[in-house]
């Protein structure tokens, strides 16, 4: 477990040490640019490659800072060990005035929107006499060689300060994917509904992850002036720095902590080294190559470089000792509760449809409440309305007091309400493990602490004990997409409870199963709902819900028909006739 | 005193005078053979750049084998002799780095060029981007920095000690274009008013801001002042707009794709200005006449030199016959201007008699080139305090039946300028 | 100032037409299959290429070069949908995105190897101005807008009234009730492939005249296809007409009445308001 870190130590040893031996400007030359263009791929990658929001602008930040630093530097004297986290600063203002409304926009829409807004950036800066308009910065020469300037005339302490900002941004997103926001930002990245609904708020994340990306790549912009020397928006606003970030980003492997840090020699050594080699006319060899080499990884291993040489290693996983409590097949406990759920007057149209017209409903604590009905009886709708995917057009929901209506998913899910879907909503590439702790409470949960800290080892010992009650512990290193569908089911609803909500919705949890596991989540809800959680279980296969329901709601064009016990609900004239039809 | 007789004393003189001479030779030799003295050059020699440092690696080469073999008829710095004559005959070595246009690249190839093949002087780097930083590397050495071709007049303006100058720059090459406007003026011709169309990075840019500022200083009226990003969708609007201020006529900074745009919207909204006159490259491109045909004639350019002077000055037939024979074209503007500063740089280092940098640098300070020993139609190179040759100027040109004509100064002027411009129907 | 608005707005909508067309394909190919190309204007790029050798090479007319060029692109991109994308239809989304990216570093660095960093351009003679409502536009122009309007209107005719096109939009709206209805989806999404690539080439035929090729001409046409079709509405055809006309006029009208220096500023403002107020665009319907 040791080796790739000695490794590590001693790749960084050695490049620590490398402009002793090696002193050939172009070599030092192409270093910092890997060092820097490492680091800003390395940013990037929290954004699009963990948190999976393609970002095609981030040459944007990359200028700011460079001209934040440059210009605190010209205009005002203040030395860029100030001026680079003022950059950053700005940098991550502005990501964050830009991401709070895009975040909203889905599949294509993001990329496409930060491709016009580094485009809108170029422009103002072309413009913006203040910083030089078009025709750039200089930096002033007198400060040169001195460390509190940054600025040398040789390479070499510029090689070891790019390397300090490629070990920082690495460091960053080390620290983020060994903890718990790494994980959340994967589970945005795969299913943001699913994430919402575990009561992960996806919006704040994915901000996060595009503060800190544009602060460290204002870092990366910032060290670049102060190598270059003189900045114009031709230099450090093209849209070719954005293009390159990515393609670092990618080829190395993006959501991993090492590809960038791969990615960046490959590509950028390969861009200086290709020209030195092939001369003459310029023939952009290099960039076919990265074309290929793009396309490629879009094909077949999207983790890139890192993904050919390495399959995932399984991060450190507790060694939870104690042996699962093995749920007892408990009969339904006592269901005569105070109410915990209240709905009233729930209503929902969707054009001229009504799915849900007037829904009253009440849960109470620790039962397992059946809600059947018809096909577009308005059941799963009603879940919706509940959880916030869906605005409900009138009505009131509270969970023991708390108004839910209008809030959104992950806010409902601190509020004390769980769901699970009808089609199984787990994320696939994440383990089964890293699935299952996402379910743990996020209320409260602050994103510096999820990053800089796992779970704690008491409740990850307790999530050991359900892994293992749900027969899942062995699979724990398993991609959860590599589950059989029921397998998936299971751990959809070992997410669901971990954090032991007020309330869980379960839709159709049977459906699609075999018979065996149908049996299996029968026996499981029955003994969670015995350690105390309340369900509402919505459900076509009446001999399940007969046998682990306390009660039954019937569900019918939009309506609570009927609600009772559940023989006598399923004795009922009006269901017979509204459900088996006549 | 020993007999000596005529014979002995014949074959003895003969003997020290053989040996005297036999020495010279072979300090000659022997300095020669010592290694030659190393000029770093700093150009684009790959990338969207690449066929300009092809010129470029041209003039160069051909300049320094002017000063290493002997060219007994050509009056130019240190054609007559064979090497540098005051660091014994010994030769020039121009090593080459590649900038690839881009600045942090130039700057770490100037360092290269001194830290590993011992350069002892450089000289690059076309694009104004690429000479700021690779001049730095320069500064910062002190080593001298020889710039034949970049335009930026903020180059000059940096209070660098390394830094020369020999072209002309944008506000001597603007000065050209209104130069050439007060002339027609004072011919009869009615011209006040000037609009500025431009591409939006430092080329363009620069140009505009400066084409302004003489302008107000002169007393024309700025009718509208358009940048653009290059390479356009459509100029639609920003020739609009120019159209509608009603300038006489339009200064332009454009690069080639975008000169192409300008001739079809021009020739599509069927108005020309009287006179539309273009900073750098793109009207002395053959791709651009290729591309626009005869819709491209009496487009007016500024150049710091022209073919066309030749008819005035044999030294330019003659330069340009010898690179014709090597590279087989004629010399363009570019090719000129750096084979200009190569000679400059190498005299100055002859002079210095040394390799010394600082003794280089002193060198460059006195420079004291006559016009007669350019190819150039400057009046001679002689730096002011901040190393910028105070007589670099140009010419202005016009494209005429298909050729680049000088057409100003009048009395170097091949062909008679056109000024107004036909309109299109009559063209 | 009334002519100058005039000319403006008369032009604006010629350059619109031809953005429009320029944007076509990718509004078609996005529509169907959920697909952005990132390298759409690449293939413009070739297809202006391929006319500018047959005019330099062959002196053939670039009106006479459609019938050569365009089914060409039309088999090429067929192939780009059997080659690549046939394999990401059905990825995540950050897949789709990069195999598409990376093909535009593929095709225009290698028009860059192929061509050099040169600027090419079709000179032809006799070429004039015709007047439009007054104004007078390059006849290539013109041909160019009316090739346009010429194009939405054959491609809507094609979606409404034939077999094969609304088996398209069967495929476009639902992949999975198309396939349960014996419907061939791969297929029809190499239709939609094809038929986008030819529609740039077509654009790519007809801009030479005016415009000049070199390997990054692209740049100046993509964000202004991808402006076209968000604003006009994705996911129908004349979504990129409405779009792209809105754009041309933007560009002329608020390039010269307030500046030149900021047209595109505005177009990407207006790209991205309407992104985050309203992501269907103008003509597009809440429900999709």
């Amino acid at each position: 477990m040791n080796r790739p870190r000695t490794l590590a130590a001693l790749v960084l040893g050695g490049l620590v040490l490398l402009p002793a031996a090696v002193q050939d400007s172009f070599f030092l030359n192409a270093m910092v640019h890997v060092f820097l263009f490492g680091a800003a791929a390395q940013a990037w990658n929290l954004v699009g490659g963990y948190a999976g929001q393609i970002s095609f602008g981030h040459a944007a930040f990359f200028g700011i800072g460079a001209y934040t630093t440059a210009w605190l530097l010209s205009r005002h004297g203040l030395s860029p060990w100030f001026g680079i986290w003022v950059g950053a600063a700005v940098a991550a203002a502005v990501s964050l005035a830009v991401g709070y409304p895009t975040f909203r926009l889905r599949r294509h829409f993001f990329a496409l929107a930060t491709l016009a807004l580094a485009e809108i950036a170029r422009i103002s800066f072309l413009n913006w006499e203040a910083v030089g308009a078009a025709i750039g910065l200089y930096l002033p020469l007198e400060y040169r060689n001195r460390l509190a300037y940054l600025m040398w005339d040789s390479k070499p302490p510029y090689y070891w300060t790019a390397l300090g900002v490629l070990a920082l941004a690495t460091g960053v997103v080390w620290g983020v994917d060994r903890h718990r926001a790494g994980r959340y930002l994967r589970a945005v990245e795969q299913d943001e509904d699913a994430a919402e609904m575990l009561g992960i708020p996806t919006r704040r994340w994915k901000l996060f992850a595009m503060g800190l990306s544009a602060a460290l790549t204002a870092v990366a912009g910032a060290v670049y002036a102060l190598y270059v020397l003189y900045i114009d928006p031709y230099n450090v606003m093209a849209s070719r720095i954005s293009l390159l970030v990515v393609v670092v980003a990618l080829i190395g492997g993006r959501g991993t902590v090492w590809g960038p840090v791969l990615g960046a020699p490959f590509v950028v050594l390969l861009n200086e080294y290709t020209r030195a080699w092939l001369g003459g006319r310029g023939t952009g060899a290099d960039f076919i190559l990265f074309g290929l080499a793009v396309v490629l990884v879009s094909l077949y291993q999207p983790r890139g470089l890192i993904g050919l040489l390495a399959s995932p290693s399984p991060r450190p996983l507790p060694a939870v000792v104690g042996a699962g409590r093995d749920p007892q097949d408990v009969p339904p406990a006592g269901a005569g509760g105070p109410p915990v759920l209240q709905v009233r007057g729930m209503e929902k149209a969707f054009g001229g449809v009504r799915a849900v017209r007037g829904v009253g409903l009440e849960v109470r604590r620790g039962e397992v409440l059946g809600l059947v009905g018809p096909n577009g009886a308005g059941k799963s709708t009603l879940f919706d309305c509940l959880t916030g995917f869906v605005r409900p057009d009138a009505g009131q929901a509270a969970v023991d007091g708390i108004h839910v209506v209008g809030l959104p998913p992950h806010r409902v899910a601190w509020a004390g309400l769980a769901r699970t879907f009808q089609n199984v909503r787990v994320f696939p590439d994440l383990s089964v493990w890293d699935n299952l702790l996402c379910g743990t409470e996020h209320r409260g949960e602050g994103l510096w602490e999820a990053t800089l800290r796992e779970v704690p080892p008491a409740l990850q010992e307790e999530a050991g004990r359900l892994l293992r009650s749900f027969n899942l512990w062995d699979h724990r290193h398993r991609p959860a997409g590599e589950l059989s569908y029921g397998q998936q089911k299971l751990l959809s609803l070992a997410m669901a409870v971990l954090r032991r909500p007020r309330v869980v919705l379960l839709d159709e949890p049977a459906a699609g199963v075999n018979p065996v596991l149908v049996d299996e989540i029968g026996r499981l809800v029955r003994a969670l709902n015995a350690s105390g959680l309340t369900f509402v279980v919505i459900e076509h296969n009446m001999e399940f819900v007969m046998r682990i329901c306390h009660r039954v709601a019937f569900m019918a064009e939009g309506r609570v028909v009927t609600v009772g016990r559940p023989d006598e609900v399923r004795r009922d004239p009006r269901v017979l006739e509204l459900y088996y039809g006549r | 005193m020993g007999r000596v007789t005529r014979r002995q004393f014949l074959r003895s003189t003969g003997a020290a005078v053989a040996s005297v001479a036999l020495g010279d030779r072979l300090v000659d030799w022997a300095f020669a053979q010592e290694a030659p003295v190393t000029v770093g050059a700093v150009y684009p020699l790959t990338g969207a750049l690449a066929r300009i440092g092809a010129a470029i690696r041209n003039a160069i080469e051909l300049a320094v084998d002017i000063v290493n073999s002997p060219y007994p008829d050509l009056n130019l710095p240190l054609a007559r002799t064979a090497g540098l004559p005051r660091l014994g005959g010994r030769r020039l070595r121009v090593v080459w780095g590649d900038t690839r246009g881009d600045p942090a690249t130039g700057r770490a190839e100037a360092d290269r060029l001194v830290e590993r093949e011992g350069a002892v002087a450089l000289i690059g780097s076309y694009q104004s981007a690429v000479t700021a930083t690779a001049s730095l590397a320069a500064e910062a050495r002190g080593i001298p920095f020889l710039n034949p071709e970049s335009s930026s007049p903020r180059l000059t303006e940096r209070g660098f000690k390394w830094f020369f100058r020999t072209g002309p720059h944008d506000i001597t090459f603007t000065r050209i274009m209104f130069d050439m406007v007060e002339d027609l003026k004072r011919r009869g011709a009615r011209i006040s008013r000037v609009a500025i169309l431009a591409e939006d990075s430092e080329f363009g840019a620069t140009a505009a801001g400066v084409a302004k500022g003489f302008a107000q200083s002169r007393g024309y009226t700025v009718t509208a002042m358009e940048l653009y990003t290059s390479p356009p969708s459509s100029l639609t609007a920003e020739l609009l707009r120019i159209r509608a201020s009603n300038p006489d006529f339009v200064i332009g900074a454009n690069y080639l794709v975008d000169a192409v745009l300008i001739t079809r919207t021009l020739k599509e909204m069927r108005w020309f200005p009287q006179g539309f006159m273009v900073h750098a490259g793109f009207t002395t491109v053959p791709d651009y006449l290729n591309a626009v045909g005869r819709d491209g004639y009496y487009f007016l350019a500024r150049a710091p030199w022209a073919l066309g002077i030749a008819r005035r000055k044999p030294l330019v037939a003659r330069v340009n016959e010898l690179y014709r024979r090597k590279h087989g074209a004629d010399m363009d503007e570019v090719a000129a201007r750096a084979f200009t500063g190569m000679l400059t740089l190498a005299d100055a280092i002859n002079r210095a008699g040394s390799t010394a940098p600082a003794a280089i640098q002193k060198a460059l300070r006195e420079t004291n080139l006559p016009g007669a020993q350019l190819i150039m139609p400057w009046q001679g190179i002689q730096f002011d305090e901040k190393g910028q040759n105070r007589h670099a100027t140009g010419v202005m040109v016009q494209i005429l039946d298909g050729e680049y004509k000088v057409v100003w100064p009048f009395d170097v002027a091949e062909a008679e300028l056109v000024w107004p411009a036909p309109p299109w129907d009559r063209r | 100032m009334t002519e100058l608005v005039w000319q403006a707005a008369v032009s604006g909508v010629v350059l619109g037409l031809v953005y429009a067309l320029v944007a076509l394909g990718l509004s078609l190919i996005w529509g169907v299959m959920d697909v952005v190309n990132l390298a759409h204007a690449e293939y413009l790029m070739l297809a202006m290429y391929a006319t500018y050798w047959l005019w330099a090479l062959g002196r053939v007319d670039p009106a006479l070069a459609v019938p050569v060029v365009v089914p060409v692109f039309f088999g090429l991109g067929w192939l780009t949908y059997q080659a690549l994308v046939r394999r990401i239809v059905r990825a995540p989304l950050a897949a789709q995105i990069f195999a598409t990216f990376g093909l535009l570093f593929v095709l225009r660095y290698g028009a860059f190897a192929a061509f050099g960093p040169n600027v090419y351009g079709v000179w032809r003679p006799g070429e004039g101005t015709v007047p439009v409502l007054g104004v007078p536009v390059a006849a290539s122009k013109v041909t160019a807008g009316l090739v346009s309007l010429a194009a939405f209107g054959l491609l809507a005719a094609f979606l409404r009234y034939t077999k094969t096109g609304k088996a398209l939009q069967a495929a476009a709206q639902n992949r999975e009730v198309a396939l349960a209805l014996g419907i061939p989806v791969d297929r029809m999404y190499a239709l939609s492939w094809g038929l986008g690539i030819a529609t740039a080439a077509l654009a790519g035929v007809f801009l030479i005249p005016f415009y000049q090729v070199s390997p990054t001409i692209g740049d100046a046409f993509l964000l202004l296809a991808f402006a076209s079709v968000v604003l006009g509405g994705f996911g129908r055809v004349d979504g990129a007409l409405v779009g792209g006309l809105c754009i041309g006029l933007l560009e002329n009208l608020l390039g010269t009445l307030v500046s030149p220096t900021f047209k595109f500023l505005f177009v990407f403002a207006a790209f991205v308001a309407m992104l985050l107020v309203r992501p269907q665009g103008l003509l597009g319907d809440v429900g999709r």
